[in-house]
């Protein structure tokens, strides 16, 4: 009986040995980079334009993330910021990121705001920071593949020079069941030397 | 008994066998994230670096008690030991503070702030591969921000079949290999803000600026 235990352990390392390497040599492909023009949804202030793309077919998202996520409470968000200034430097802070719900109550905010002043307008959409919602979403898979691959995905902030762009994920809360309701992100942008504060404003 | 206990000294053998060829080449390797190159001139910019006692205690922390185990990475301990010397090679001079309010006459002040890190153990921690974001506020002297930039640090160490004196470390590779990774990991790190600082418009700017100003009339 001992005898057959002991052996059914050492089938199990043989089996584990075997899984170990499939494991290891998981691979996420690289969502494809694409311009703001080529993204479904587009918005601009001033020299900045943004693309974004939300990622809402279970198949992409079992592709690119490894993971269903609408049904775990949460869309990947595509985005694309791009600098078409030959001369001026943006500083993108992806903590600044407010995150709301469109619809109805939706009014376009003033584009340009001056320094010192908060980038939240208020259009009587009820923004929350959008920062932090990634440790909460990686926080309840365990598979570190999945979340060393979901935080190495997500866009970071980054000085904007001329001609320079930036991409990558940003990951909205949703329903996680039925049809979500419109999503409306306003992206803060400062331009280094004079302060000068760009909101970029897009509904999805 | 006796019976027993051979049954299971086979049984953990072939348990260690099957492990040991699980594991990846028996070669410690660092796979920096992007290609590195060495900074050939100097910014011109007194610089300020600004590790406080809260970033140098700053760790990331991942997994659960309750599943596979809570994870703590000591990435503040490590910048602090690996930062100043690697980043002194960007800027004329770079003084280490530990408040920005010391930057004295400093023309730039460079405050870290870990976003997040990461680690990918194989099994039986055959390799380990660490990913630490870290963001970079460079200020002027007015306090304006005038760089602002992710970056990352990248690792992927695998098990060392034997230390320097011939011994075989296998039995501890579950302390080795993790601080190996994470150590290669900020080293990456460091460099690739060097790298990123020295190629920065923004900084070149700045320093040209500065060279300007100093130049007598």
């Amino acid at each position: 009986m001992i005898k057959n235990l002991l052996s059914g352990i050492a089938v199990i390392f043989v089996a584990l040995s075997l899984l170990e390497p499939t494991y290891a040599a998981t691979k996420f492909p690289d969502y494809p980079t694409r311009k703001a023009s080529d993204c479904a949804v587009t918005g601009r202030s001033g020299e900045l334009v943004v693309g974004v793309q939300p990622i809402e077919d279970l198949k992409d998202q079992k592709t690119y993330f490894n993971i269903e996520s609408t049904p775990k409470g949460f869309i990947p968000v595509y985005i694309v910021l791009e600098n078409g200034s030959s001369v001026d430097s943006f500083i993108f802070d992806k903590t600044a990121i407010k995150l709301g719900q469109g619809g109805s109550s939706y009014s376009s905010p003033k584009s340009t705001m001056n320094a010192g002043k908060t980038a939240v307008v208020d259009s009587g959409t009820v923004f929350m920071p959008l920062a932090g919602s990634i440790f909460a979403i990686i926080s309840f898979n365990n598979a570190d593949a999945v979340r060393q691959n979901i935080m190495a995905k997500e866009v970071q902030s980054k000085t904007l020079s001329p001609a320079v762009s930036v991409q990558g994920f940003l990951y909205a809360p949703v329903p996680k069941k039925g049809p979500r309701g419109k999503i409306r992100l306003q992206i803060p942008v400062t331009r280094t030397g004079t302060g000068e504060v760009l909101v970029l404003d897009v509904e999805f | 008994m006796l019976h027993i206990h051979r049954i299971f000294v086979i049984a953990s053998f072939l348990g260690a066998l099957v492990l040991s060829t699980a594991s990846q080449p028996a070669v410690s390797q660092i796979t920096p994230s992007a290609e590195t190159k060495p900074t050939d001139t100097k910014l011109a910019l007194k610089a300020a670096l600004v590790l406080t006692p809260e970033f140098c205690a700053d760790k990331a922390t991942q997994g659960s008690f309750w599943t596979n185990g809570k994870t703590k990475l000591f990435i503040g301990k490590g910048a602090c030991l690996q930062f100043e010397p690697i980043l002194s090679s960007v800027f004329s001079s770079l003084t280490r503070i530990a408040d920005a309010s010391a930057a004295g006459d400093a023309q730039v002040v460079l405050v870290p702030r870990l976003v997040n890190a990461s680690i990918k153990t194989g099994f039986g921690y055959s390799y380990a591969e660490v990913v630490v974001l870290l963001e970079w506020t460079v200020k002027d002297r007015s306090g304006k921000t005038v760089w602002f930039e992710t970056v990352e640090g990248h690792a992927k160490d695998t098990t060392p079949e034997k230390d320097a004196n011939g011994k075989f470390i296998r039995g501890e590779a579950w302390v080795v290999i993790p601080n190996h990774a994470v150590k290669d990991a900020i080293n990456d790190l460091a460099r690739q803000s060097a790298s990123k600082m020295a190629a920065s418009p923004e900084l070149q700017k700045l320093a040209a600026e500065a060279a300007t100003a100093q130049t007598p009339r």
